[in-house]
Formats: structure tokens, sequence, C-alpha cells
């Protein structure tokens, strides 16, 4: 509170930059908190910090570097706040390194559709082990339950799936437009 | 040097020991590399995760084709994108809150003005994972053959016509198609959704693994599986029996489910159904809100569920309009539904001060994410020296191909409330047809929930007359706290100009009974909007979030 009211030009200013960067920040926060609900709750912290302190920002200097330190931070405060026994699968202490790598590794739209592409090279039952994996949020060793096959099959699986993912997004970025 | 790809691999699989992420967070720290590998990994985790609840994404075998949708038309039944992403989020919502004790009481009964009644319960949290496909099925059906007999196109003799299939596993010896026309017998599959309709006249749609024995055309019997049946008017009567219970509908839309341990999960979603439950302990009428867990035993808690009923619910509807404001790919693509999809313009998103001042008005031109950007506005549209302020979304919806307002219809809204209690005066979700605002300046149907700020919790309730503020003292709606999900669910019945509405957090649910439609005439064009509306003290903190929005006809 007390802060300077924006003035309409800063809030479009604001807003382009946000919806931006947004996507980038919430995959970082994502990539360091899995519980899906915290991460939701820094995604919308780190908003709302954003907005407090955008009058601080510089309009000259990029913009996710900046918002990055602010999710970094939120991340950081909230894995002390957790401690490592209450979220063990939180790599707060990596935040720091894991935020510098992001501002290389931008999240844009090209990317989904480039994904949905991908999606379509997988083998039918990759595609379908991926498929449980996120649309149904299921761990590998129910995926190997429901594909009749051991749990470490199932997580090669996933995993092969995922390098050709990588591979193919990034084949085709090559070929299209860059990432950032 | 061993390649780290497995270990990340596995850590986006939730799968690392506590020394494994220990190890990948020392491997992180080694080199800007290592954390440029491991970004460019979680890049595609993050893709994956907004992008698999889109249809298309959908991990099921075949296509649902039907027959005997409206007018007998062929119809594709909807993907149940919409299904699959909320129960998501129900699900992680309900793991927040999974330890908390159950507690089978039925709280109250409680008069509002005299004439409404909400009936709350105090609702268990549901296991949301369906009994697993492989082996378990197989090996808990019952030995006796398939024995369906098919008769043409002929309906005599018939129980049930299979109207949708959609990524349909049959057991072997029980393979159906499109358009068979069923005698009693058993239908047994591993997967995949089915949707039958019985002769009597309910329409009902199984999710599998599932094993129901087909006794009348009024009659059957849920062994396994998910079971959703709605009973349009003239079709009252329809019993379905679980391991512990007699579950008969009285004209209705429910959902019963019997997981591997024989226990009964049954929600009613509307209406009533009268529950008898195997030991002859509970004879009860549950109506629309309430639900139950009923052992194999027929022991009976209350309970209401709505997760696992997701995907049957969307397979007995026809078309339905459906926006996901933050679903996946949304902040990203093209914003949906402007075109085609029932809507009839864009959301506006209207920020003003409370009591004069110039309003702020915005429109789609950017896509919206997940509260900043409504929070954003807002925070430029009102000067932070204002007293109160008012954020409201709007957004209207008509009548197209096999939707139609002029028919009875629900809207189903996932919401989340994001701003401290503190600062929150009311909030709001309503409904206006036509040119109502500008008339009488008062909404069709409304709900409203006011703070109790001390208790972390929303009162909901419905304001009589809409002009009035309601008064929460004395008065018993149903309770949502701060920050949990709720799903809101409106049922408009036009013909009868009645409304009525259903609240459900992952603890709790309850319902109002029918109202009557604030309307003062209504012609057949005429638009509908829906607007949901914050009020608050402080334009810094007032944000909240529509995850999905739901509208389609009953089936």
């Amino acid at each position: 509170m007390g802060e300077r009211p924006f003035d309409s030009e800063a809030v479009k200013s604001m807003t382009a930059h946000w919806t931006r960067a947004q996507p980038t920040v919430a995959a970082f926060i994502q990539s360091l908190v899995r519980n899906s609900h915290d991460a939701d709750e820094l995604l919308q912290q780190t908003a709302e910090r954003v907005v407090e302190r955008y009058h601080q920002f510089d309009t000259s200097r990029p913009f996710l570097p900046w918002a990055m330190t602010i999710a970094k931070h939120c991340v950081i405060d909230h894995a002390r706040r957790q401690g490592r026994a209450a979220a063990p699968l939180m790599l707060g202490e990596a935040a720091e390194s894991v935020a510098e790598a992001f501002v290389q590794e931008e999240v844009d739209a090209a990317l989904m559709q480039r994904l949905e592409r991908c999606l379509k090279e997988l083998a039918p039952r990759a595609r379908e082990a991926i498929g449980l994996r996120y649309t149904n949020d299921w761990k590998p060793k129910k995926i190997a339950e429901h594909l009749g096959m051991t749990a470490n099959a199932a997580t090669v699986m996933l995993h092969r799936a995922r390098a050709l993912l990588r591979a193919c997004l990034e084949t085709t970025g090559e070929s299209g437009e860059a990432s950032r | 040097m061993m390649s780290m790809g497995p270990l990340i691999s596995r850590y986006f699989d939730d799968d690392l020991s506590a020394a494994e992420v220990e190890e990948l967070t020392a491997w992180l720290q080694q080199s800007p590399e290592n954390a440029a590998e491991f970004a460019r990994q979680a890049r595609l985790d993050y893709l994956l995760t907004r992008s698999l609840a889109a249809p298309q994404a959908v991990a099921v075998e075949g296509t649902i084709v039907s027959l005997g949708g409206p007018a007998g038309a062929e119809e594709v039944i909807d993907e149940p994108r919409s299904a699959v992403r909320s129960s998501a989020l129900w699900e992680r919502s309900e793991s927040r809150v999974t330890g908390l004790v159950v507690l089978a009481t039925l709280l109250l009964v409680a008069t509002l003005g005299g004439l409404r009644v909400w009936s709350v319960r105090t609702a268990g949290l549901a296991s949301d994972s369906l009994p697993e496909p492989s082996g378990g099925v197989a090996s808990r059906f019952e030995s006796t053959g398939p024995s369906f007999e098919r008769d043409g196109n002929s309906l005599a003799g018939a129980v049930v016509e299979i109207t949708g299939l959609k990524g349909v596993r049959w057991l072997p010896g029980y393979e159906r198609r499109l358009g068979d026309r069923l005698a009693e017998g058993v239908l047994r599959f591993q997967q995949g959704t089915v949707r039958v309709r019985f002769v009597g006249g309910v329409v009902a749609s199984i999710v599998g693994p599932a094993e129901v024995q087909l006794i009348s055309g009024d009659q059957a019997r849920l062994i396994a599986g998910t079971f959703v049946a709605y009973a349009p008017e003239g079709a009252e009567g329809f019993r379905l029996d679980t391991p512990g219970a007699e579950i008969t509908d009285l004209g209705t839309e429910f959902g019963a489910r019997v997981d591997d341990a024989g226990e009964t999960t049954l929600s009613v979603f509307d209406g009533e159904v009268q529950l008898v439950s195997r030991d002859g302990g509970v004879r009860e009428t549950l109506t629309q809100g309430q639900g139950a867990t009923i052992s194999a035993a027929g022991v009976a808690r209350p309970q209401f569920s709505l997760t696992p009923f997701e995907e049957p619910r969307d397979a007995i509807r026809g078309y339905r309009i459906v926006w996901e404001p933050f679903g996946p790919g949304s902040a990203t693509g093209p914003f949906p539904g402007s075109a085609g999809a029932g809507w009839l313009g864009a959301w506006q998103v209207v920020a003003d001060p409370a009591g004069g001042g110039e309003a702020a008005s915005i429109t789609n031109k950017q896509p919206l994410h997940p509260g900043a950007e409504w929070y954003l506005e807002f925070l430029g549209a009102i000067p932070p020296s204002a007293a109160e302020a008012r954020l409201q979304v709007r957004r209207s919806y008509g009548s197209l191909d096999a939707f139609s307002v002029e028919r009875p219809y629900t809207i189903e809204c996932l919401v989340r409330i994001q701003s401290n209690p503190s600062f929150v005066n009311c909030f709001e979700v309503a409904g206006f047809v036509g040119e109502q605002e500008e008339v009488t300046g008062q909404p069709a149907w409304a709900v409203r929930a006011l703070p109790e700020r001390e208790a972390a919790r929303l009162r909901w309730q419905v304001a009589q007359p809409m002009t009035e503020t309601p008064d929460i003292a004395g008065n018993d709606g149903p309770l949502v706290g701060w920050w949990e999900p709720f799903r809101l669910a409106v049922t408009i019945d036009p013909a009868k100009k009645r409304w009525r509405f259903m609240i459900a957090s992952p603890q709790q649910s309850a319902a109002s009974e029918w109202r009557e439609l604030a309307l003062s005439a209504f012609s057949d064009g005429d638009p509908h909007e829906i607007v949901v509306t914050a009020h608050g003290d402080t334009p810094y903190r007032l944000s909240f979030a529509i995850d999905e929005v739901k509208i389609r006809n009953l089936p």
C-alpha cells in the first residue's frame, strides 16, 4: 500500500510484460515446487509483487529476468517456510541457478503449437503413457499396471518419450522461429 | 559422467527419493549447463501439463459416436476435456485436505425467508481413482457368459440400446456395437465410456472398468464401475441396485460408483432419489447436493462427490458451451469460444469504484491469466484512495445448434476467490436475460456470498428480493472456506420460470430449492448473460478466477 498509482501507460506496459513472461515464470515455479496448489499460490504471489514493485522496474531493461528474480525469492521464501521435510519434492536450494537458466529458456505460445505436432510423432503406446501421466496425473507405477508392464519399463518409456519430444521441439524450433 | 536425464525425468514423475532429490539439487548447482539442461526438461513438463487436458490429448482409444441425440441426429459426444481438467483440479484440491475426518452428520435443515430450504452436509472426501482396469475387473467378474440377444433393429425384448461408445475396451466375449439393442444380461468392459438408453426412458452413462447387470427396462444392478443416470419426466422409478444399496430414481440425475471393496458412492445432482441400504437400516430420500457412501454391508454415511462423475455426466449430455478461462493452452492460444460455441460475445471485465467514478472496461484483446490480468486492469482503473470497488466479468450466451436456452440447462462454474478475506465484502454470481438489466436493473437469478472473516469462510445465499443486501445474521446458507475452489451449479428451467443452485466444495455441498426466475418477459431470441462480481474495500487485493464454465442442456 502507499505506492504511487499507475498511469494507464504503465498499466499497459506492465500487462504486456507480464502476459509475455507469465508462462515462463509459471514453468519455473512448477519445476521447483511440485505441489500444484503451492505452485499456483506462488505464481499469484509473484504477480502481486510484480504489480507492487513495477514502478521500480527500469523499463529500458528486459522484464523477464526482473520478474524471475521476484519469482525466485518467492520460491526461496516458500522453501524456507516449508522446510525440506515438509516438501521433499522441492528444489528450493537450486532456485538461483535454475532461475537464471529459465531466462534463456523462455516459454512462448509457439512452443505449445509445436508440442501438439510433436506429440503426434510419438508411438501410440508412448503417447498413451504420456497422456496417462499428464492427463490423468498417474504415477509410473499406475501407468505400468494399466499398460501391463513393469514400473521400471513405464519409467523408461516416459523418459524416452520426453527425450523424443524435447528433440522434436528443439528441431522444429531451430527450423522455425527462435524460442525467445 | 552418467546422464542425469533419467533422474530428471523421474523427478517430473514425482518419483524421486529424498536422497535422489538431494543428488539432483547438488548437480543443478554444479554448473549453468546443468541448470540449463534441467530448465529445458522443465519447460517440456510445463508444456505437457498445460496442453494435455486439451481434447486431442485425452488418452483413450477410438471415438465416441452416438445415435439418438436430439431429434435422432447422429452426434459425436463431446470429449470430456473439461471433465479431465476439472477432475484433476478437484483431486488436487481434495488431496490437500485428505486427512480431514469425515463427520457423518446431517447438519441442518433451515428455512430462509420461510420458503427456501437449505440442506447442508459435511461431505467426506472421495477417493477418485477408479479401480484398476487390468486384471482386477476380469477377476472380480462372475463367470457367467454374455447373454445379450441381438434383435436386429427391433426393440422387442430389448432392455437398453447402446447410444454411445468412447474408448471402450470390451472384455473378450462381451464386445458390443453402437446401436445394439440388448436384452437382459451383463454389460462388461475394461475401460472407456458406454452410453445407453433404457427402454423405460432413462439415459445412463457408464465408465469402466465396469460390470452392469441389465435386469429390465427400468432396473439394473451395478456390480462395478461408475454409473450416471438421468431420468426425464415420465421415466421416474428407475432402480439401480448396488452391493450395499437400492437406489430408486424419483426424477433426477444421480451418479453411483462401486469400488473394488463393493462400497457404493452415491451423489444426487438434480432432483431426488430414494436410498435404501441393503440391511434396511437406512431409508432416506436424498436431494440435489446430497450423497452417501454405502458399504457392501449396507452401512451408510453422508458424502457428496463430484469428481468421479464428471466424465459420465458429460457423456450423457449433448452439446455444451465450455470455456476454461485459465485452462491449458488458453494463456497462449486464441481466446476460445468467441464464435460458434454459443457465446454471443467476448467476456467483458469491468472495474469501477463503487458508488460512482469512471468504470474501466476491457475485453478479450489479451489472453487472461490466473488472477493477474484482472488484477492489473483493476489496479489501473481504480484510484488507491477508493473506499469501495467492484470487479466484474460478464459474458452473454444463447441458443446454438443443439443447445437451447429455451430448454432446461445448467451453468456450472469452477471458481476460486483469491483475495484476502478481509478485502472482500460480497461475491456474486448472477444471470440476466434480454434487456432486463436496463429495464429493471435486477438479475433473473443471483447467488451471493458474504464473508465471515473471523472464520475465513464465505456464506452463500439467495438474496430476495434481489435489491436487498442479504443479512447473514440468523441465516444458515452453505459455507465455503477461503481459497477453496468451489463449483457452483445453477439449473435454469425457462419453461417453468424457475431456477435453483447447488454449491460444492471439497468439504461441503448444499442446494437450494426451486425459486422463481425474476423475469418480467422472456422471448426466444433474448440473449442471456452470466455475471460474476466481487465487491471489496480496496482495489489492491481484489481478484478471483473462474477456471471453467460449462453451460449445457439437461439430457
